[in-house]
């Protein structure tokens, strides 16, 4: 896999304020969490803490919903 | 090689989740001095919505750690919950920074409204009604009533 070419196309849709893009964004992160986590072992709180991101509490509750299908 | 992949990683999530946060305060910061008692209505009324969203969450972890609903089912009422918190998210965020409603930009917040109120729709219609076990879909369903309160205050108020 070539993180380069996933930021690449991830970044246009970054700055993008839409609703729909919003969607696409957290289905990526979720993936992402359970990325990080099934190689590092740590939880999604922890992986949050430790790239600086503060989310409200409904983001990341959904956020570690669907990083686990459900 | 591993420890560098596990950081390109987190170096996405940190993009991905940049546009994301999300924090419903009392306003006290970053809006205008003075709004309008409408103002602060409709404010109170996305706030309102984003508080019933928390609590449906919630309330969908424990239908699924009773069984009362599917993995399958839970999952697709996290993505449509995700979708009608990041459009209030926006209302939300549009309307504090917001004075007063007045006839110019009433359209607008009305038109921005649609996509909260289209998501609420695509949750009871794609989410909520199609639980198969009765009495989660009666749960459920209670919190779309609730959060339908707000969606009649804040059409009051754009009209």
């Amino acid at each position: 896999m070539d993180w380069l070419s996933i930021i690449k196309a991830l970044l246009p849709l970054v700055p993008v304020p839409g609703v729909a893009e919003a969607g696409v964004l957290a289905d990526i992160a979720a993936q992402l969490i359970k990325h990080i986590k099934a190689q590092s072992g740590k939880t999604t709180a922890q992986i949050l803490e430790e790239a600086g991101i503060t989310l409200d509490e409904n983001d990341q509750m959904l956020l570690e919903d669907l990083a686990k299908g459900e | 090689m591993k420890r560098r992949r596990i950081t390109a990683a987190s170096l996405i999530l940190v993009l991905a989740l940049l546009s994301l946060s999300f924090k419903c305060g009392d306003g006290s910061n970053g809006g205008p001095a003075q709004q309008t008692d409408q103002v602060k209505q409709a404010a109170k009324a996305a706030d309102d919505i984003a508080t019933t969203v928390n609590a449906m969450i919630k309330a969908k972890r424990d239908l699924l750690s009773s069984n009362l609903i599917t993995k399958d089912e839970s999952n697709q009422l996290s993505k449509l919950l995700k979708k009608v918190n990041d459009a209030d998210r926006m209302f939300y965020n549009r309307v504090k920074q917001l004075a007063q409603f007045d006839a110019t930009n009433k359209p607008n917040f009305a038109t921005l409204f649609t996509s909260v109120t289209s998501a609420i729709d695509e949750l009871n219609t794609s989410g909520v009604l199609g639980i198969r076990n009765a009495d989660a879909k009666s749960k459920l369903s209670a919190f779309i009533a609730t959060i339908n309160i707000a969606v009649v205050t804040i059409k009051a108020l754009l009209q």
